[in-house]
């Protein structure tokens, strides 16, 4: 325990104190450019528009920190969310049914991944990609590439629109796994054995650590979460759309590197990822209030990419 | 002794063999299975105009897989190359509008640009020390946002017919020009790779790094020409592309560096260094185009396709990688 607060306490001085730096510098910049920025309204639309990435690059920190990669989360996602929409329709309409089935659904494609890229001993970064393409296919195919339409009103309120306690439910959901997430990776035993397995994958062997099993519990939790993800995301929009999530691993992985992981493994923490996520949230919609040209933000969005990995690495 | 002798005198040859047998000869099985397959499930496949149908449409990933290979082999990695073909044709095209029809002016633009961001992107990751995976990660919006912001999200034509000969629609003794510039690529990164001093410089670099400096390997050099002919190469993929098309868009190239490193590590390199081949990442590229040609053929719906490229994808690397 000790030794975790001791680790968490190094990082936050050196690469992530950058990047929180550079956090705060985008925060401050955008509230003095645009009178919007700044309030209430629009901070909880940042936390919404982040939800998705937040909650997913929480459990692909696991993933990367422990060596592996996931490519599928976005078709992960969207199968999620359609089979928790049919279920809701085929079996009983209700929000138990769906919740189940889809988090059933993201993480039976997280498991066999896992099991795929540790006992054939095969990159995850190739099964992932298999299984991207695998998902996606039999998410158009079950659909027929038509929306899914969900009625129920309550499914709506637990994962898109409500609100607890004046906060909107996508964010309770997102700071909800987000402690999960530094619980179990930053001050449990099993977090301990992700960064073995993932920094020295045969020191981690040698010292009893089931690495396999390690691996196949990381992929399988970002699967379940891509899960949790598809429900956010189908409770917004009030039904299962086949094509969602196409991309979104790149934002994914994109959150946590920025947050000052290793693609190769033993290195990187869950609030340098929500940080990491919420940097790329208050770009997307800054450059917006501010009014700069779409083309223009994208230029802009690549160099502030560059400035805080350089900031945070300095 | 005699063995060591003759090992040294052809390490690059001895590598080629040893990488076929280990990682990538069981894929080559699965590469022609595919093709024996496809042959008997449709009478169309196996007849040379579809084979030159392939070639084509093939070319453009495995252009960009041989400068890829090369990137991942030094253990980096480039995302950018989809938008550095925007890019890169945009600015080949403007050149041609503003200065003259000419295809020479094209040409030299679009590779010197694909070299210049692949020359900005390998002194940023090694001088500041930061992965090129984030590195081309900016560089991927950097390229995109100008080639929009240029062009005004609207495509540019070109009109000089020479372009449309050399690049795209010519044939010479009967092979499509696209297909010629990819084996000429082929060609090139072969002997740059396995049979010249560099390309060991490449594998030292990739494998141990540590090492490769203290034998006195300047790694960063290495790494940096190394993004630089990614770059340089997916400015030729562009020429090959607009010259098809009669013009340039700033919306080319979109997730296409997904399809060009899964060649790359399909064809058995690592992601993280040190290994792999440029025949392995073009038949990589291969197989891909196989595929979505052949699933085509036979008449698979466009969703159960992506179903099966995906299983092959599964299929084809467990085989790859059992010994």
């Amino acid at each position: 325990m000790d030794n975790a607060l001791v680790m968490a306490r190094r990082r936050l001085l050196t690469a992530e104190g950058m990047l929180v730096f550079a956090f705060f510098a985008l925060i401050i910049f955008f509230s003095f450019a645009s009178p919007v920025f700044f309030t209430l309204a629009n901070l909880s639309n940042i936390g919404r528009q982040t939800a998705l990435v937040s909650i997913v690059a929480v459990g692909m920190t696991f993933v990367i920190v422990a060596g592996e990669f996931d490519l599928s989360v976005g078709s992960t996602l969207a199968l999620s969310g359609v089979v928790a929409a049919l279920a809701m329709k085929g079996i009983a309409p209700n929000l138990a049914v769906g919740a189940a089935a889809a988090l059933l659904t993201g993480a039976g494609i997280g498991f066999v991944n896992g099991l795929l890229a540790t006992k054939l001993r095969i990159p995850s970064f190739l099964i992932t990609l298999g299984s991207l393409s695998i998902t996606r296919g039999i998410v158009l195919v079950i659909t027929d590439t038509r929306p899914v339409v969900i009625t129920n009103a309550t499914y709506f309120r637990v994962f898109g629109e409500g609100q607890l306690l004046g906060v909107p439910t996508p964010i309770v959901w997102t700071i909800i796994v987000i402690a999960g997430g530094i619980v179990g990776l930053h001050f449990s035993s099993f977090g301990r054995t992700v960064y073995a397995a993932g920094g020295n994958r045969v020191a981690a062997l040698y010292s009893g650590i089931r690495v396999d099993r390690v691996k196949i519990v990381a992929l399988t939790l970002v699967g379940t979460l891509a899960g949790l993800a598809g429900l956010v995301l189908s409770a917004r929009s009030h039904a299962a759309r086949p094509d969602v999530g196409a991309g979104f691993e790149l934002d994914a992985i994109t959150a946590v590197i920025l947050g000052g992981a290793a693609l190769s493994g033993g290195r990187g923490t869950i609030v340098g990822a929500v940080i990491g996520s919420l940097i790329i949230g208050i770009l997307n919609n800054g450059l917006v209030l501010i009014g700069v040209d779409p083309s223009l933000q994208i230029v802009i969005k690549g160099l502030i990419i560059w400035l805080s990995v350089s900031a945070s690495r300095l | 002794m005699n063995a060591q002798a003759s090992s040294l005198r052809h390490p690059a040859a001895n590598r080629i063999l040893k990488n076929t047998v280990s990682s990538g000869g069981l894929l080559y099985v699965g590469f022609l299975a595919l093709i024996v397959i496809f042959a008997f499930a449709s009478p169309v496949f196996l007849t040379p105009e579809n084979f030159a149908n392939i070639g084509r449409q093939t070319t453009l990933v495995s252009i960009m897989a041989v400068g890829m290979a090369m990137v991942i082999i030094a253990g980096e990695f480039d995302l950018s190359v989809g938008s550095v073909m925007a890019f890169a044709g945009v600015l080949a095209a403007l050149a041609m509008q503003r200065f003259g029809d000419v295809w020479v002016i094209g040409a030299v633009v679009a590779i010197a640009a694909g070299a210049a961001v692949g020359l900005v992107n390998g002194v940023l990751t090694t001088a500041l020390g930061i992965p090129s995976f984030l590195i081309t990660l900016g560089s991927l919006s950097i390229a995109r946002g100008l080639a929009l912001l240029v062009t005004g999200t609207r495509p540019i034509n070109i009109l000089d017919e020479n372009y449309y000969a050399i690049f795209g629609e010519g044939t010479v003794f009967g092979v499509p020009v696209p297909i010629l510039w990819t084996v000429a690529v082929a060609v090139a990164g072969i002997v740059l790779l396995h049979y010249s001093t560099f390309g060991r410089q490449i594998y030292a670099t990739g494998g141990n790094a540590t090492a490769a400096r203290y034998t006195g390997i300047n790694t960063k050099r290495v790494k940096i020409i190394c993004l630089v002919i990614a770059g340089s190469l997916a400015g030729l993929a562009t020429l090959v592309l607009t010259a098809r098309s009669h013009a340039a868009r700033p919306d080319a190239g979109a997730g296409i560096e997904l399809d060009v490193i899964a060649s790359v590590i399909l064809g058995g390199a690592a992601l993280s260094g040190g290994r792999g081949t440029i025949i392995g990442a073009l038949i990589g590229s291969l197989m891909i185009g196989v595929l979505n040609n052949g699933l085509n053929l036979v008449g698979v719906d466009p969703s159960l396709q992506l179903t099966v490229k995906g299983l092959i994808i599964w299929f084809a690397v467990t085989i790859g990688r059992r010994q």
